[in-house]
This record gives structure tokens, C-alpha cells and sequence, in this order.
């Protein structure tokens, strides 16, 4: 038997051909394209998230080119005065900031996007600020969705394909570390991790330990569903025919059941990302988050909300849509993905 | 099902001691000790020594583990003030009985977690118990009554945000699955979005700023407070004052709470109501030749809202979290912004026993939800 | 024939999806008489249960729609009816059963609720007399311990004991006509036959019509008086079952006989198969639909849509261009392909 597709007859398939049916095969990434190009608000997302990624990786290039000028240092008139709580303006004509060169404090002029977003109160630029304030969530939604998409596949996957004591024990570990209540527990650690001594700086100071704190405490949602995956999948058909062919666990494992459980990992990461970038938003504007003057957009919210209340609107507005357009469209995305990925999905109905 | 309950009740326990370790040793892990704060103050130098040993500071971190344990779950005094507790509790585990033996709606079984409320409510205002959680580091007072002075505030914002979240997110879903695609169902799907996808403190700061400040700035009455629970004057006002200022009060950081706990809710429901929809059983109530209306109300509206009370248990620690932001934000005197200022000065014993209490909270609404949803659905069985 | 239960013209039922329009029924006309019993025959995709659908008026719009065609119950045009007048149609002159008994009844509510709500409905009884109908009605299906079953939940029933609660529900109002819909298909083999018997003995001792929906020839022989075979939306046969079963007109009925297992054919025969899936309702192909699978075509088979003929001799019914010439009980399979196969 050598017809590649024994499904559809030589004879079917010449007679179609000849009617002018095609027989074209149609693959999963097909389909896939397909479908989450008809999500409209998912391409939006999915660009509107490219451009973040690239300034956001770009900002410290566009500093040394002087495009933006750098996120903690005050902004002063030629009175030398600081520019505190400046409404937004297009020009920067006559701003500068403060360096100290060969011992000598000098001034230099602002770039020319210092005031399109107006300054905070101690007269940095918002829109510097807003554009680093983008690193700290995306180095947290990113290193905290890596976290719970590795932690949660290997628990998810081990249990679901060791029953018994293996399943049980990590079951349980998984309950456990769900039934912690995350913004209680986050906040104290939060707080208490500036003054751990032995963790290196960046994880004490940076968003990298927030991040990892993120990730070790939200892996549990993606574990259970990991395991209901492979529960589902080690009885399914082919995984027996993959057995009976003689193939070993790492190979069912990784070439049959584990590609098939790629979509709800992908989507429930992407849910995580967004989850994570909001908790430690709220971390930043409670005080327990990235420590400044690395700016974050909770940080600026909190900042800014209090400006607000005094008629100066601009930090909050900016810094809270950044963060709010950045987690709708994580969302569309994982939704659109959520669509596109459901393989049960063929023909949706209008 | 009794079996099943005290295995729950064991994870929990399980849950709550490994919640209790792991942020006693965080607290441990913190560079000085909890006396730092009180060493800078020269006036308190000679009582160091003495609060160090009176709390227990010298001991390895182990024994002072154990000793807090000890002291946390072991009541200092306990006494009756009258018969009510024992009514109150009697009653509703009467009334669960009979409930779990003649269930006829998915109502009677709310009205069961309700009274439940009611009576543990009734139980511990007629009772005399206290437990010895320590005294506060930062010399705010014995922790137990500290906690317990802040509860009713935290519970009132709670239940407010909770009600409002349910009785507007439930339907609104429903509504939608019923008129999948309608104008209407998109506009509530695209908002739901951003509503979850608005942190919590951008919704209660963005309230105050537009519903408290510029509306009165334009309107020129204060229609909204944002902050406190009550204004100072509360005393003196009538009964319907009394009320109004409540009210006053109260509406903004309960929508602040309720607002993304609804747009999830009502996602949800809208979901699961379009599964029911689309299932057999509906069809086969159709082809009987049922009414629409009947079809929807009775065949529809009960199996799609079971899962809704597993969403509302999930959905819980969420709104803790939530109310922690937002009493900071609005000054809202509970418990959520008493763990902020205890966590600020690293207040120990105070941090732990809030933790211990939003566990406890966690695992008894998760067990509550879990029978509940038995009682709900007749295929749950529990073994 | 004097007198006609159910009359259907020109049906086409069509769903809009984003791959385009899906013609699920697409001109369909038959008749079926009181007390008839009808086996509606062909592969998944071919319309039979849409058809069902449709004279069930259960079809959701906006996803599909009726678009054209009538159908007559009684000489009564159910598409013209309003809402509330094919309420009062369905479930007690016409009843439907499922495909999955396992799904069909609503799981939070006991069995006694779902019956006797049907029998309050359209007979107006008290609650009293509704609960002895009800038994009654468990008792002609023959479920033991009908007063106890009723406060029963769904999932304590198995599958055959579902299906028999979905006959009494269909049946307890006496309806005209059953719609059954592949009712044995999810059922495991002994109790298939159980459940075809006792369904079909009640429907006769009520004088009921059934339109029985299955791809299952064998059952379709064993238990109805007509049949009609439908083949990518359309009719391409209608008979009497002996002489559909004996003298197949339609290339793609003598396609399904072949590939058969019959049990009183004594000497060996290769199981034929029909070459080729149906083609998508999507873009049907010009002409007859069945062309591409057809081991007879002829050139006018890829333009003209055969249309549905009186064949001499009979009630048959053919929609088949060659069929006055093919005599297709005297061929017997010989497709190389086949034998590849099997060696």
C-alpha cells in the first residue's frame, strides 16, 4: 500500500480533480493563520505588542541617540529651576537636564520628546518614564509567564502521566500552592525583599525577583490543566498505537501527547503574562513593587493619581493607559490564541 | 459527604500551617529584627532587652514558631454570653439537613449559605472569645482585637462588592448567551475585557477623581466620599443621614472591587449559558414543545449557573487582594489596609495573624462553595 | 394512497457558515402516510437529521434557516404557524427522539419531572394524574420499578434505560408522528434491537407514523415499511424497503447494499465500499452529485441534475439519469482498487 492518503481512493481523487474540486491538504498552522487572522482585536494586539517589545528594547539606544532623555534625572528651565508637574507641550525648547562631567556639573539640552507627555512631579520626563516604565512589566510578564509555563508543564505533565503516588503528591503540592492567597503573600515578600541579604542586587531591586516570585507562586492554574490534558490524551488512540509500535515514554511524551497539549499551555501562559504584569502594577503602586527610581507604570499610576487629584492628570493618564492598552491587548491575544488553537473548532457558525 | 468534608477540612488545616511557615520564615528572613524600628528610638532603649525575652526574640526561629502557633490556635477565653450561639448554629445545620434531603431549586441552596452567614454572624457577636495573637510590634495593641475591631469594616466593603458583582454579572451574562451576537452582547463582551483588564487601583483611583472630584466640582454637591467609612459628624445625624452617608461612602470602593469581578462573572455566565444553550437536553425541552421563556428558565438557567458558584470561590482571593487595594486607596478603615501598615513596619505578629484569617477565609468559602455545588448539581457525588 | 400524514415540497434548509452557504437540505419532497413507517437512509452530512430539524421547525436562525419549500402535517403548513401553535405541534403530535440518550435529558431535574412536564403540558392534568401517566408511560417501556424511577436522576439510569425514558416522554402523548433520530446509534448491540422493537410495537399499538433516521440498512430493512435514501441534501431513491432492498435503481443505494454484511449470503463475497466521501455541501458539484463516486457516469451526469422519477413497475422512486438502462442487481463488484487493498 503505497497511496499516502488511504482515506481517499487514486479514483476519488482523480475524479474530483478532474470536476475542479480541490483536494489540497490543509495543515493545522493553516487553520490556525487563518483563524486568528479573522480575530481582528487578537492582529491588532498581536502588533500593538510588537511595537511595545521594540521600543521597549530599543529605549536605551534611543537615549544614546537622544531621542529620549534618561528616566530618573529632573528636567530644569534656564533658571536653572526644576520643571516640576509641566503639562504636556510639543516643544522643549529651553529645558535641560543636569550631568556631572569631569567633576563638574554641566547642562545639557533635553531631547526634544522631554515634554510631549508633560513631567511628574520632580520634574522627570513622563514620557521617558513611561517608555522605561514598559521594561519592568514586560521583564515581569515575561520572565513570570516563562516561569509558570515550565514549572506548570513539568508538574502538569509528571502527574498526569505517573498516576498514583507521583500524581498525588504533586497534586496535592499544586493545591497547596493555589490555596496561598497571591496578593497577601506577594506583598510580603515584596516588601522584605530589598532587605534579603543574600540574593544577588538585580533580584532584590530589579523587577527580576518580583518576577520570579510571580512565577513560582501562579504556576498551580497551568499544572491542573497540563494534568487533565495528559490524563485525557494517555488514553486516547494514537498514544496506544504509539505504545504498541514500541515507542518509550519520553517519546509518547514529547512527540505525541505534549504537542497536543501545546494549546491550552500557550493560552493560559498568555492569560498568565497579563496577570502577572497587573499584580505587580499593584505591587509597584502599593510601595512593594520594583524599587524606584526605576520607574514601573504602578509606581507612576500611584505617583500620578495623587497629582491628579490636584488638576495635574497627565502621569496617570499616560502611565495608566500604557499599562492598560498593554494587558487588553495581552488578553485579545490570548483569546484570539484560545480561538485559533481550539483544534475541535472547524466550522464556526456566524 | 461528612467524610468528605473532613477530608477538606484537613487539606486546609494542611494549607493553612504550610501558609503559615512559609511567611513566618519570609518575616525571619528580613535583615534586622523586628526591634529595629523600636532601637531607634532612644526612649525605648532600656526596654529592649526586656521586650526581647517578653516576645520570645532569643529563641531560635523554630521555637518561636511553635510558641506563635501555640498561641494563635489556642483560645485565651471563651465563654457564652447566652443561648443565641447555639440556637443560631443549631438552626442552620437543622436547615442544611433538610435542605440537602429536599432540594427543589438552586435559590434554597444560596438561602443555605446565607443563614450559614447569619448564624456564624449571631454566634461570635453573642460570644466571649478571644485567642492570644500577641501584642503589636508597632505598639498598636493586642492583635486579636485590633483585628476584630477592623473585620466589620472589611466584611461590609466585602459583601457590598460581592452582592453588586452577582446581582449584576449574572444576569448581565445570561442576557448576552441569550442574544448571542446582538449589539448589546458584543458591547458587553468588548467591556468585560477592559474591565479585567483595568488593575483595580487605575478603576478606584479613576473613580474618585471623576465620580467624587469633578462631579463635585460640576454639579457643586458632594455626592461621593473617598475616604473613610463614615464622615466625622455620623453620630449626630438622623437615621436616614446615617444611611445616606453609608451609602455616601460605600458606593465607590465596592464598584472598584465589584467592577472586574462582575466583567469575569458575567463572561462566564454568558459562556456556560451558551453551553446549556447549545446541549441536547435543551433541544429535547423544545421538541417537547415548551415555551421559550419556560425553556430558558427552568431547562437553561439552572444548569448554567451551578458552575457560578465555583467561579465565586475562585474569585475570592481575588477580591481579598482587591480589597487591600482599595481601602488603601479609599481609606477604608478594614482589615485589608491594616495589613498594609502592618507589612510596612513589619509588624510580625499583626502580618501573621492577617494572613492566617484571609487563609481561613480561603479554604472555609472554597469547602462552603464545594458542597454547595453538590447540592446544586444532583450528578456530584462525593467520594 | 387516500390519505396523507405529512407532506413535504420542495424543503431546502441552509446554513450560513464563514466557509459559505451549507445547502444541508436542498429540495426535498415526500410523503408519508398515517400509521407509516419510513426509514430515511444515507451517510453523515447527507441532510437526514436536518430534515428532522426542519419539520421540527428546531432549526436556529440565525446559523441556518429554512429558505424555501413547505411542510404539510395534516394539511397544514407548519413553516406558516405561529410560535405559539408549533408549540402546542411538538412533543404532543409530533414527537422527536435523539440520537444520545445519555445528553438528552436535562441532568439536574429527576426523571418524574421531565415526563410529567410533557404531560402537563399538552394534556392540561392535574400534577396527580399527570405522575399515573407518567408511570404508565415507564411502564410501557417496560422500566421496572416505574414509581420508584421517577424521583430517579438521569445519571442513574444506563444508556438503553435513557432512551426507553426518551420513547415514554415522545410517546405519552400520542402523537402522529415519531421523528427518531438514529435512536440506537450510541446504544451497544444487544440493546439496539431491544429498543428498535419496543419502539416500534408501541408505536403501532398507538397507530403512530415514524420517520426513522439511520445510516443503518439492516434496521431499516428489519423494521420499516419505506424508505427513502439521501444523498448530499437530496432524495435519490424512494420504494417500498423490498424493493429498494432487491432492485436497487440508484448507483449509490447499490453502493450502500454492497457494502452490507449479510448473514444469509452463503457464499463468500468481498465487502464492496463506495469509493471516495461525500462532497462538501459547501460547493456541490455541477450536475448529479453523486458523479464523482459514480462508477457508471456519463458525460450528461456532470451537467444535468437528475431529477426524481417514477420508475415502471412499482412506487419507486429514482433520481438517476442511466437508470432505466443499468440494471444493477446483475453487476457484482470487480474494482481493482479492492482487491490492492485487500492483498
Amino acid at each position: 500500500m503505497t497511496d499516502p492518503d488511504p482515506g481517499i481512493s487514486r479514483h476519488a481523487v482523480d475524479l474530483a480533480e478532474a470536476e475542479g474540486l480541490s483536494i489540497e491538504p490543509v495543515t493545522q498552522w493553516d487553520l490556525f493563520s487563518k483563524r486568528l487572522r479573522r480575530h481582528k482585536f487578537a492582529m491588532i494586539s498581536t502588533f500593538f505588542l510588537i511595537f511595545l517589545v521594540t521600543v521597549v528594547l530599543a529605549a536605551p539606544a534611543m537615549q544614546n541617540a537622544g531621542w529620549i532623555d534618561d528616566p530618573t534625572k529632573n528636567l530644569f528651565d534656564d533658571n536653572e529651576r526644576i520643571m516640576r508637574n509641566i503639562p504636556p507641550r510639543a516643544s522643549s525648547e529651553n529645558v535641560f537636564y543636569k550631568k556631572v562631567i569631569d567633576g563638574r556639573e554641566v547642562l545639557l539640552e533635553a531631547s526634544p520628546t522631554a515634554l510631549i507627555m508633560g513631567t511628574d512631579t520632580l520634574g522627570r520626563s513622563v514620557f521617558t518614564r513611561v517608555i522605561y516604565g514598559g521594561r519592568a512589566s514586560l521583564i515581569v510578564g515575561l520572565v513570570a509567564g516563562f516561569l509558570v509555563a515550565s514549572l506548570g508543564t513539568i508538574v502538569g505533565s509528571l502527574a498526569g502521566f505517573y498516576p498514583g503516588g507521583v500524581d498525588q503528591s504533586l497534586m496535592r503540592f499544586t493545591d497547596l500552592v493555589l490555596g496561598l492567597p497571591l496578593l497577601p503573600v506577594a506583598i510580603v515578600v515584596g516588601r522584605i525583599l530589598p532587605e534579603i541579604e543574600f540574593l544577588p542586587a538585580f533580584i532584590r531591586q530589579g523587577p527580576f525577583g518580583i518576577a520570579m516570585l510571580l512565577g513560582l507562586l501562579s504556576w498551580g492554574g497551568l499544572a491542573r490543566i497540563v494534568r487533565a490534558e495528559f490524563l485525557s490524551l494517555r488514553e486516547k488512540e494514537f498514544v496506544e498505537a504509539a505504545r504498541a509500535a514500541g515507542a518509550g515514554d519520553s517519546r509518547i511524551v514529547f512527540r505525541h501527547i505534549l504537542p497536543n497539549a501545546m494549546s491550552p499551555i500557550i493560552v493560559q501562559t498568555t492569560l498568565v503574562v497579563g496577570a502577572a504584569i497587573v499584580i505587580e502594577a499593584a505591587l509597584s503602586f502599593l510601595g512593594f513593587g520594583v524599587k524606584p527610581p526605576t520607574p514601573t507604570w504602578g509606581a507612576m499610576v500611584s505617583q500620578g493619581g495623587r497629582q491628579a487629584v490636584r488638576g495635574f492628570w497627565w502621569e496617570m493618564v499616560f502611565s495608566g493607559t500604557a499599562l492598560v492598552s498593554t494587558v487588553l491587548a495581552i488578553n485579545f491575544l490570548g483569546d484570539g490564541l484560545r480561538d485559533a488553537l481550539d483544534p475541535t473548532q472547524t466550522i464556526e457558525r456566524k | 459527604m461528612l467524610a468528605y468534608i473532613i477530608r477538606r477540612l484537613v487539606y486546609g488545616v494542611i494549607t493553612l500551617l504550610a501558609l503559615s511557615m512559609i511567611v513566618f520564615s519570609l518575616l525571619q528572613m528580613t535583615g534586622g529584627g523586628p526591634l529595629d524600628r523600636l532601637k531607634l528610638n532612644p526612649r525605648m532603649g532600656p526596654y529592649i532587652d526586656t521586650l526581647t525575652e517578653l516576645w520570645g526574640l532569643d529563641q531560635p526561629a523554630w521555637r518561636q514558631y511553635l510558641t506563635w502557633l501555640k498561641n494563635y490556635t489556642t483560645p485565651e477565653t471563651i465563654a457564652l454570653q447566652n443561648v443565641l450561639p447555639v440556637i443560631a448554629i443549631g438552626a442552620a445545620i437543622g436547615l442544611t439537613v433538610l435542605m440537602a434531603k429536599f432540594m427543589k431549586s438552586q435559590w434554597q441552596g444560596l438561602l443555605v449559605v446565607g443563614v450559614w452567614v447569619l448564624a456564624l454572624w449571631i454566634a461570635i457577636s453573642n460570644t466571649t472569645i478571644k485567642f492570644n495573637w500577641g501584642t503589636s510590634f508597632s505598639g498598636a495593641g493586642d492583635v486579636w482585637n485590633l483585628v476584630f475591631s477592623r473585620a466589620g469594616a472589611t466584611f461590609r466593603l466585602g459583601l457590598t462588592a460581592l452582592t453588586l458583582a452577582l446581582i449584576i454579572g449574572v444576569p448581565l451574562g445570561i442576557y448576552q448567551a441569550v442574544r448571542q451576537y446582538s449589539f448589546f452582547d458584543q458591547l458587553g463582551t468588548v467591556g468585560a475585557f477592559f474591565a479585567f483588564s483595568t488593575p483595580i487601583f487605575i478603576i478606584g483611583i479613576g473613580l474618585q477623581i471623576v465620580l467624587a472630584l469633578y462631579l463635585e466640582r460640576w454639579t457643586g454637591v458632594k455626592i461621593f466620599y473617598v475616604t473613610g467609612m463614615n464622615s466625622p459628624g455620623y453620630s449626630d445625624l438622623s437615621a436616614i443621614g446615617k444611611l445616606v452617608d453609608t451609602v455616601q461612602h460605600l458606593v465607590l470602593p465596592a464598584v472598584s472591587i465589584a467592577l472586574i469581578s462582575l466583567a469575569g462573572y458575567a463572561r462566564f455566565q454568558r459562556s456556560s449559558m451558551l453551553e446549556v444553550l447549545h446541549s441536547d437536553y435543551l433541544r429535547t425541552a423544545k421538541a417537547k414543545g415548551l415555551p421559550r421563556r419556560k425553556v430558558i428558565v427552568k431547562h437553561a438557567l439552572r444548569n448554567a449557573m451551578i458552575p457560578v458558584v465555583t467561579l465565586v470561590s475562585l474569585d475570592l482571593a481575588f477580591m481579598i487582594g482587591g480589597a487591600i487595594i482599595t481601602e488603601s486607596i479609599f481609606g477604608w478603615p478594614g482589615i485589608g489596609r491594616l495589613y498594609i501598615l502592618a507589612i510596612t513596619t513589619i509588624d510580625y505578629p499583626l502580618v501573621m495573624a492577617i494572613v492566617m484569617v484571609i487563609g481561613m477565609g480561603l479554604v472555609l468559602m472554597n469547602i462552603i462553595a464545594d458542597i454547595l455545588y453538590g447540592v446544586l448539581d444532583p450528578r456530584v457525588r462525593y467520594d | 394512497m387516500t390519505e396523507t400524514l405529512l407532506k413535504v415540497e420542495d424543503l431546502r434548509t441552509y446554513f450560513s457558515t464563514e466557509e459559505g452557504v451549507v445547502r444541508a437540505v436542498d429540495g426535498i419532497s415526500f410523503e408519508l402516510a398515517p400509521g407509516e413507517r419510513r426509514g430515511i437512509v444515507g451517510e453523515s452530512g447527507s441532510g437526514k437529521s436536518v430534515t428532522a430539524m426542519s419539520i421540527m421547525r428546531l432549526i436556529e436562525p440565525p446559523a441556518g434557516e429554512i429558505v424555501t419549500g413547505t411542510i404539510e402535517f395534516r394539511g397544514e403548513n407548519l413553516l406558516m404557524l405561529g410560535d405559539d401553535e408549533m408549540q402546542k405541534i411538538r412533543g404532543s403530535k409530533i414527537a422527536m427522539i435523539f440520537q444520545d440518550p445519555m445528553t438528552a435529558l436535562n441532568p439536574v431535574y429527576t426523571i418524574g419531572d421531565q415526563l410529567m412536564e410533557t404531560i402537563i403540558l399538552h394534556q392540561g392534568v392535574s400534577a396527580a394524574q399527570a405522575r399515573d401517566l407518567a408511570i404508565q408511560a415507564l411502564e410501557d417501556v417496560q422500566i421496572p420499578n416505574p414509581e420508584g424511577k421517577l424521583s430517579e436522576y438521569p445519571h442513574q439510569f444506563s444508556g438503553g434505560m435513557r432512551q426507553r425514558v426518551m420513547i415514554a416522554m415522545g410517546l405519552s402523548c400520542n402523537p402522529d408522528l415519531l421523528i427518531a433520530d438514529e435512536p440506537t446509534t450510541a446504544l451497544d448491540v444487544t440493546t439496539q434491537a431491544q429498543i428498535m422493537n419496543l419502539m416500534l410495537k408501541l408505536a403501532a399499538e398507538r397507530d403512530t407514523a415514524v420517520l426513522l433516521i439511520t445510516h443503518d440498512l439492516g434496521v431499516v430493512a428489519g423494521f420499516c415499511d419505506t424508505v427513502q435514501v439521501m444523498y448530499a441534501g437530496g432524495i435519490v431513491e424512494f420504494g417500498t424497503a423490498d424493493e429498494v432492498f432487491h432492485n436497487p435503481q440508484h448507483p449509490y443505494t447499490w453502493g450502500l447494499l454492497g457494502s452490507m454484511t449479510r448473514l444469509d449470503e452463503v457464499h463468500k463475497k468481498r465487502l464492496h465500499s463506495i469509493a471516495g466521501a461525500p462532497p462538501s455541501v459547501i460547493d456541490l458539484p455541477i450536475g448529479c452529485r453523486f458523479k464523482p463516486r459514480c462508477e457508471f457516469a456519463i458525460d450528461k451526469c456532470g451537467k444535468v441534475l437528475p431529477m426524481l422519477q417514477d420508475v415502471e413497475g412499482g412506487s419507486q422512486r429514482v433520481a438517476c439519469h442511466r437508470a432505466e438502462e443499468l440494471d444493477l442487481k446483475t453487476f457484482t463488484v470487480t474494482d481493482d482498487e479492492h482487491e490492492e487493498v485487500a492483498s
